[in-house]
Formats: structure tokens, C-alpha cells, sequence
């Protein structure tokens, strides 16, 4: 294991009980410098995960609850008259942090989604024609209800496309569970401290463009993308952009297990996360169908 | 600055070693100049200098060359600029056209160096320039390291060798449409003036003069004496050349009695060497009223002759003029030389009593060989020479005796030629140096006609046997007045035998390749193809041509087939002895489950696996050691595979 890394991933397991494989993706997906999407049902540690992510990395976070009646300058901020010197100033809103926890992100209207992914894509925001950037680094780390919960706005596919990776949590096991229930005081969660800090994670990001991908790995990743497409199998086949991306998530996991080139099995642990949500896939069926294109596709030696 | 172009400077140094005896000190300096601002404008500067002041740099260039060459060896001072324009537009190449001119004009620049010379020593440096100019200019066209461009081009040209073999033999040898002058070339060659008293050190060079090739041996035996030229005219110091050598004269040729082949060298004087009188029936040879041969053209490339001797064809009889000419002495010089020849005289009532009182006098007086010879400044030259300094080389002998015999009017006249010659056991040919030059005396007796005397024979018998490279006694030197060559290294064990392979190997190139002329050609054909050989021959080589073009438009068309890498080869190798053969796993879940399968071969699966994930994620190489160590692994998975099936 990279040693900045494994502190982080420690941290993350004293917080999240036997969900190892989870954490490491959570932290591959902040090395790439993309933004996660959590999706479970509520009360499966969606919101422990994402203030966790954000605590050990050291960042700063906001977090918004996302509600029907949720505005986007509630999350962007607004410029407001002040009365004194008669001007407006621009109130930053939530969005001006390095982290930001959208809490159930499809409970929101389309519109305010969209002003949120736009942000995210655009790494700024436009107010009365003033753009402000946002820090850096930036993430968005937003958690969702499956999709037959009611009350949900179901994000477009377009707008799915801009979150690098889409991560379940899932229940916990036996032992797990036993533990949870045994004990997680207060006390315990507010030792929770940074394991990086912001300079590190800034290296560690550099670090991943510096993992080679040699041929054979990439042959792979295109036979993996030309099988979305050519196998007739998928509604909505793997873009571009979701190549560029499991290229890179690829080498972050490389990185991670401490190594400066990737593997054939660095693709395929990274496979259903980054392209499970892109295909369109909810997140009870992406396990068979992502198992059948990894045994149907030849990995090139 | 291109890299590359320093290997361009090399070569055009390599040219001006190789071309230093004829283009002289000046261009040497004036080209290593060059090459040495190249190398600091390539080292520090890193642009290429104005035109202003390359311009400069030429004029002076020329005008040096111009005053040190000089007009008038119009070859060597072509070629020297040439070899100047190109070394400054090396200099001045800042683009990528420019370096291909560069490289493109060296195909021509190079071979400059056979106008000089063409032995096969030559040959090889000259293609291995060219080779490596063609590497360059496939390195910077193509983008490629220089080495595997080199070894491309040399592949190339390495193909095209029997193509080019088959086209000189069969292709019909065109003469010439223009012709340059000739390059005046003297490495090998005789003085026209015999002037022994002036030298200290015989100046020794191992050169090769000519190569004779005697078919009936029984005929010739040694001693060979060459003769070239023949010197009448005594002037107390030196001995000139008789006049009339270079006009024919009409030999009869009823008397011949045997003949041989000599392969001339090129040199810029057109006497030639055969063994006595001599008439020749090759082309532009001719027989001068001495009997030896000349050649109406100056040869810059070697030649091959015929001699046949003529049974002394010589006249029996003297005219008055002829007597006068060949006696003819300058007054009051040499007294005592001639006083102690008229005693001799005296007391001898014919030549041969009076030769034999000559010879007990030098033999019994302690005269001495040597090749290092003290200088006699006087104007009584042969006295100083016969009474007091008493050692000398071939020249001083030759001077004295035809000197005295003259004083008391004995007709005789100096010979210089060559004496002795190398024999080739294996090729039956004799090569002669430029160190076997001698020095004679023909002396004439009425009735009997001219008679050879060689007076160093008396002092030293041994320099009639062989060369003198053999001569013993004077080995050391002979060898220090050589300087550094293969000869004066010849008591290096392995040293002589390995001359004389380089002189055999240069006596075949020189007779099949470079003396491969048109008669040649045609006799060589006619005997091949019968009647119609030139007809046959256009044919073959039509056909030949044709069959290459198509060879080489089938090579293009060819499917290129990617081979695979070792690692990749031994995965499938393992993959298909193994229970996993059809399973579509990735490495290392594969190595993991046959490791689990067989966990005795765990430690070799995983050694395999490191090996592997370097030569395929990290681009390293898979090592021929491994490959073994894997093989065997891989039998014994197959093995054990089997006997669980």
C-alpha cells in the first residue's frame, strides 16, 4: 500500500466497520480529483462515509440537505442589497468549500441539480456575470435513495456522466453489525482527525498522472468500452469521457496498492464503480451484469 | 546543431588521412581546423556562424589550397575543395535540407579517395564511410538513433552486393564519354637522376611497385633483375637519364621465348618493368631502342601487361657515336679512381680480367652495404667514395665501377630497376616493392653485346637472393629506415603471416576486380556463353533486373507479421498446459490459482509473475535465464496437470 494512503484508509475503518473495498474506492475516486456518488438505502452510512472522507483528508466541508423546495442560490450563495453603502455583495454559499456533502441530491428539483453539477463540471460559479472560482482542491461528495423511493428526482443520464464514481455501501457483515451496535459513542467520532494534509492530497493526485499504463492495460480498458457498444447488450454504452476516466481511476488504484503501473485486476476493481452508474445500471443489478462483461471480455495479456 | 554531423566530420577526417601523402600538410591542417571549430560551434556556440564569415573562411580555404596544390594538379586540388566546401557547409547545415545535401553530396565526395587509390584497403574504408553516411542519412530523415539506422543501411547494401557482382561481369563495359586527367600519384617510381653521393639515408617505403605473375617458372629464376631505365650520362655527381626512352622502336618478333604478366601500380611516370630485353604485344606498350618497356599513357590505375623476352636482339657492334656517348666522362674529375683503373688496365688483357681485378679490389678493401650511407660533398665524388668512406648501397657501387670502366673506355651505362622479388607460393605470383629499387651496370663487349655487372652483388651476394626485406644481415636497418609498417614488423610472430595475406588478398582484388577490363570481360564471356555472348549477357542482366524489381515489389506487398513477446508467449504456453486453459482470468488471478492448484510450484509462479508484470506493465525485458527456469516449470505443471486429469 502507498503509505500517504494507507493512514487515510485506517482512519476511514475505524469509522465505517468491515467496508474496506468501499473506503479504498471513496479514496481512489478524491485522487482522481473526481467528485463520488454515494447511493444507498437510508441509514446504511451514506452521510458517517462522506463526513469521514472529508474529515481525514483534512478539508474543509459544508454539507447541504438537499429538499424539494431547495433553491440553487441556497447552494451557490446570492447577492444581497446592502443597505448601507447601496450595493449588492455576493454571499457565498455552501458550494465555497473544499468538500461539499450534498445529502440526497435527487431529493432536489432538476434545477437546483443542475446548478450543482454545473458548478462541478465548471469548478466555478457565475453570479451577475461575476465568476468566482472555487477552492481547490474541490469535491462534491453526494449520497442518493435508490430510485424507487418516493419523492426522488431521478438525475439525468448526462448529468450521472459528471460523477466519476457511483459507490453503494451495502449492509454490513455479522461481525461488523455486532461492533456497531456494541459501541459508537460520541467520543469516538469527534477523534476523528486529519490524516492528510491539503498539501499531501495535492501530491498524491500528482502522483497518480504519474502511474504508467502500459499497453496491455489500456488494450483492455478499450476491449472493456468497445464491448458496451459493439455487444448490442446497453442502452446507453460507455462515452469517452468514461474511458478517459477509467484510465485514470485505474491508475489511482495502482498507485494505491503501491505500485507505479497498473494491472489488468487494477481495471477490473475499478470497472463497476466507474462505469455502473454511466451504463445506466441501478445499483441491485450493475454487480451481475458488470460480472458478465468482465468474464465475457478477454483480458489481453 | 545536428549530433549526427559529427559523425559527418569524421569521416571527411578519416578522407584527409587517408588522402594526406597527395593533398599535403596545408589541407590537413586546414580540414582538422575546421573540424575542431565544428566540434566547439556544436560544444558551446550551438547555432550555426554568419555567411559573412563562412565566406571568408572559404576564400582563405581556397587560396591556401590554391597555393599549396597549385593549378596544376587539377584532380588533387578539385578534389580538396571539395572535401573543404563540404566540411564548411557541415559547419553551416542548420536545417534538415541542408544536412541531406550534405549527405547526398558525400556519395559523391566519398569515392573522391579512389581517384587516389584503389587497393582494397581503400575499397573497405570507403565502404564502410559510405555505409555509415547512408546510416546518417537515414537517421535524420527518418528520425531514428544512428546505430540501427547504420545497421539498416548496412543490411541494404550487404543485399545489393551480388546484384551489383552480377552487373560488372555481365553488363557490357561502356568506354568512357569524357575523362578526367589523371591524379598525379608517386608512391612507387624510380628518379630519372642517379644521385647516390647526395643521400645519408636511403629513404625505404613498402610500397608496392608491380606484381609479376611467371607461368613457366622454369624459364626465370633468380636473380630478377627489373629494368627500367637505362642512364648514360656521367656528370661527376649523378647519373641521367639516357634520352629516346619514351620512342618505339620495331622489335622483330621472331626470337620470343617465353612470356609473363606484370601488374604495373599506378604511377605518373610511364616506364615500365620487365626482366632484360623485352617486347610487349598488350596495347599503348612499347620497346625503346634499350629494350625495356614504356607506356605511351600515364596510368592512375593499376594495368596489366604481357611481356615476352626477346633473345638480345641487341646490336653486335658500336657506332662511333654510340662509343663516344657511352664513354663519355666529365674531364679532371675522379683522379685517382681513374689512375687506379688505368693500372688495372694496364696489367688485364681483357674486360673480364679487368672486372675481376675491379672485384678482388672492393672485396678485399672492406667495403661495406648499408643503406645509411655517409653524404660525400666533394666534386672527386667516386674517389672520396672508392678511397676513403668506403660504404655505401647499390648506387655508389653502380656509379664507381661504370664510372672506371668508362675511363678506360669500356662502353657502359647505369641501370636502375628493381632487384629481387616476394614470392606468393599459394597464387604463383611475385610482388615487388618499392624497397627492392637497385641500381646496375651493362657494360658492352663487341660481338657479344651488352652484359649485365652488378658491383653490390660483390660486397653483398645474400641482396641477390629474394628481397630485401630477407636480407639478414642488414634487417635492422632496413627495418628502422621503414619506419612503422607490417614489413618492419615482421619479427613480431603472427606479423609476416598476416602481411602476407593482406598482400594476397590485395594481389586478387587487384587482379579480378580492379584489372577486370573490357577484353577481359569479352574473353571471359565468350568462354562462358559462347558466340553470342553480348547478346546472352544483356539478356541476363534485363532478366536480372527485372526479377529484382518484382522481388522487391513482392517484398513491400508481404504481410508483416508481429511476433509476439517471450512473456506473453510463455503466459500462453503455462495458460495451455494448465486447468485453466479456457477460464478468461487476468495474470495474476491465474498464476494465483495454479499456484493454489500446485502449491509446491508457489515460490516459481510467483518468480514467473514478477518477470511477467515487468516485461508487460513495466517495460522491462523478459531475460533468456528466466525463460529457461519457466520452461521448465512449464513442463512439469503440464506433467502434473495431466496426471490429475
Amino acid at each position: 500500500m502507498n503509505q500517504l494512503v494507507t493512514p487515510v484508509i485506517d482512519a476511514l475503518a475505524d469509522i465505517i466497520f468491515g467496508k474496506d473495498q468501499q473506503i479504498k474506492l471513496a479514496v481512489c475516486s478524491l485522487l482522481c480529483k473526481g467528485h463520488l456518488l454515494i447511493e444507498d438505502l437510508p441509514g446504511m452510512g451514506k452521510t458517517t462515509l462522506s463526513h469521514g472522507l472529508a474529515d481525514t483528508l483534512g478539508l474543509s466541508y459544508q454539507r447541504v440537505q438537499f429538499t424539494s423546495d431547495l433553491l440553487p442560490a441556497d447552494i451557490t450563495g446570492s447577492a444581497i442589497f446592502n443597505t448601507t453603502d447601496h450595493t449588492f455583495t455576493f454571499h457565498p454559499g455552501p458550494i465555497f468549500s473544499q468538500v461539499l456533502l450534498a445529502d440526497e441530491i435527487n431529493r432536489a428539483s432538476p434545477k437546483t441539480q443542475s446548478a450543482l453539477l454545473e458548478a462541478m463540471e465548471e469548478r466555478q460559479v457565475t453570479i451577475d456575470g461575476t465568476s468566482h472560482l472555487l477552492p481547490n482542491p474541490f469535491f462534491v461528495i453526494a449520497t442518493q435513495n435508490p430510485l424507487h423511493q418516493s419523492g426522488t428526482h431521478p438525475l439525468p443520464e448526462s448529468q450521472l456522466d459528471r460523477f466519476f464514481m457511483r459507490i453503494s455501501i451495502g449492509y454490513p457483515d455479522e461481525t461488523a453489525e455486532r461492533k456497531l451496535i456494541l459501541g459508537f459513542s460520541p467520543k469516538q467520532k469527534t477523534e476523528v482527525r486529519p490524516a492528510l494534509a491539503d498539501q499531501q492530497l495535492l501530491e498524491l493526485q500528482d502522483q497518480v498522472t504519474n502511474v504508467k499504463l502500459p499497453p496491455p492495460v489500456i488494450d483492455y480498458i478499450v476491449s472493456l468500452v468497445q464491448f458496451t457498444r459493439n455487444s448490442g447488450l446497453f442502452h446507453d454504452p460507455l462515452s469517452p469521457r468514461a474511458s478517459i476516466a477509467l484510465g485514470s481511476a485505474t491508475k489511482a488504484w495502482a498507485l494505491m496498492a503501491g505500485r507505479n503501473y497498473a494491472t489488468p485486476e487494477d481495471v477490473q476493481a475499478i470497472f463497476l464503480p466507474v462505469a455502473g452508474h454511466r451504463l445506466n445500471l441501478s445499483v441491485k443489478e450493475q454487480d451481475k451484469v458488470v460480472s458478465d462483461i468482465l468474464d465475457q471480455v478477454l483480458v489481453p495479456v | 546543431m545536428n549530433t549526427k554531423l559529427l559523425v559527418i566530420s569524421s569521416i571527411y577526417l578519416v578522407m584527409t588521412v587517408m588522402l594526406f601523402a597527395e593533398l599535403g600538410i596545408p589541407f590537413a591542417t586546414l580540414i582538422s581546423v575546421l573540424i575542431v571549430w565544428h566540434v566547439m560551434q556544436w560544444k558551446y556556440i550551438k547555432s550555426a556562424p554568419s555567411n559573412t564569415l563562412l565566406n571568408i573562411v572559404a576564400l582563405i580555404g581556397m587560396t591556401v589550397l590554391g597555393i599549396s596544390i597549385g593549378f596544376s594538379n587539377s584532380v588533387s586540388l578539385f578534389v580538396s575543395l571539395m572535401v573543404l566546401a563540404c566540411q564548411l557547409k557541415v559547419i553551416q547545415a542548420n536545417n534538415e535540407k541542408q544536412n541531406r545535401q550534405i549527405m547526398v553530396l558525400n556519395f559523391f565526395t566519398i569515392p573522391c579517395v579512389f581517384l587516389f587509390s584503389q587497393d582494397l584497403f581503400t575499397t573497405i574504408v570507403v565502404v564502410i564511410m559510405l555505409v555509415i553516411n547512408l546510416g546518417v542519412l537515414a537517421a535524420t530523415s527518418h528520425k531514428q538513433q544512428l546505430l540501427p539506422a547504420t545497421k539498416t543501411a548496412a543490411k541494404n547494401i550487404f543485399f545489393l552486393i551480388p546484384v551489383s557482382m552480377l552487373l560488372v561481369v555481365f553488363l557490357p563495359k561502356i568506354p568512357s564519354f569524357w575523362q578526367l586527367p589523371g591524379a598525379q600519384i608517386a608512391r612507387t617510381g624510380l628518379s630519372e637522376n642517379v644521385d647516390p653521393f647526395s643521400i645519408s639515408e636511403l629513404s625505404q617505403s613498402d610500397d608496392l611497385a608491380f606484381r609479376a605473375i611467371i607461368e613457366e617458372s622454369t624459364s626465370y629464376s633468380p636473380p630478377f633483375y627489373w629494368r627500367a631505365l637505362i642512364h648514360d650520362k656521367f656528370d661527376g655527381t649523378s647519373w641521367h637519364m639516357a634520352r629516346g626512352q619514351n620512342i618505339p622502336v620495331y622489335v622483330e618478333n621472331s626470337n620470343i621465348s617465353s612470356d609473363y604478366k606484370v601488374i604495373a601500380e599506378p604511377s605518373n611516370l610511364p616506364w615500365l618493368f620487365a626482366l632484360g630485353n623485352a617486347i610487349s604485344n598488350s596495347n599503348e606498350v612499347s620497346t625503346n631502342q634499350f629494350g625495356t618497356l614504356f607506356s605511351s599513357k600515364i596510368r592512375s590505375r593499376n594495368f596489366e601487361y604481357n611481356v615476352h623476352t626477346a633473345t638480345d636482339s641487341s646490336k653486335m657492334s658500336l657506332t662511333r657515336w654510340e662509343y663516344q656517348r657511352y664513354t663519355q666522362l666529365p674531364q679532371k674529375l675522379n683522379p685517382k679512381s681513374t689512375e687506379l683503373a688505368r693500372q688495372w688496365d694496364n696489367n688485364t688483357q681483357s674486360t673480364q680480367e679487368f672486372i675481376a681485378q675491379m672485384r678482388a679490389y672492393f672485396i678485399s678493401q672492406g667495403f661495406e652495404y648499408t643503406l645509411t650511407p655517409e653524404v660525400i660533398e666533394g666534386a672527386n665524388t667516386i674517389d672520396e667514395f672508392v678511397f676513403e668512406t668506403k660504404s655505401g648501397f647499390c648506387g655508389h657501387y653502380a656509379s664507381s665501377v661504370a664510372m672506371m670502366m668508362r675511363s678506360v673506355g669500356i662502353p657502359s651505362r647505369l641501370v636502375s630497376g628493381y632487384l629481387g622479388a616476394e614470392y606468393n607460393e599459394a597464387n604463383n605470383y611475385y610482388s615487388i616493392y618499392q624497397y627492392d629499387a637497385h641500381a646496375w651496370v651493362e657494360f658492352f663487349i663487341p660481338n657479344s653485346g651488352w652484359q649485365r655487372l652488378d658491383p653490390t652483388a660483390w660486397i653483398s651476394p645474400e641482396r641477390l637472393i629474394g628481397s630485401l626485406s630477407q636480407h639478414t644481415s642488414l634487417s635492422e636497418q632496413f627495418k628502422s629506415n621503414l619506419g612503422i609498417s607490417l614489413v618492419a614488423l615482421s619479427g613480431v610472430p603472427g606479423m609476416e603471416w598476416l602481411r602476407l595475406k593482406l598482400e594476397e588478398y590485395d594481389y586478387k582484388w587487384t587482379r579480378w576486380v580492379l584489372n577486370f577490363d573490357k577484353s577481359k570481360q569479352q574473353s571471359f564471356l565468350r568462354n562462358l556463353l559462347g558466340d553470342n555472348a553480348q547478346l546472352w549477357s544483356g539478356a541476363i542482366t534485363l532478366f536480372t533486373l527485372a526479377l529484382l524489381c518484382l522481388s522487391v515489389f513482392w517484398f513491400m506487398q508481404r504481410k508483416i507479421s508481429i511476433k509476439r513477446p517471450l512473456a506473453v508467449d510463455l503466459y500462453e504456453q503455462l495458460k495451455s498446459v494448465s486447468s485453466y486453459h479456457e477460464s478468461n482470468l487476468t495474470p495474476l488471478q491465474f498464476i494465483s490459482q495454479v499456484s493454489e492448484q500446485f502449491p509446491e510450484h508457489k515460490s516459481d509462479l510467483d518468480m514467473f509473475y514478477s518477470r511477467f508484470s515487468a516485461a508487460r506493465y513495466q517495460g522491462k525485458t523478459f531475460s533468456g535465464h528466466h525463460r529457461k527456469l519457466t520452461m521448465k516449470l512449464i513442463k512439469s505443471i503440464k506433467t502434473k496437470t495431466k496426471r490429475k486429469l
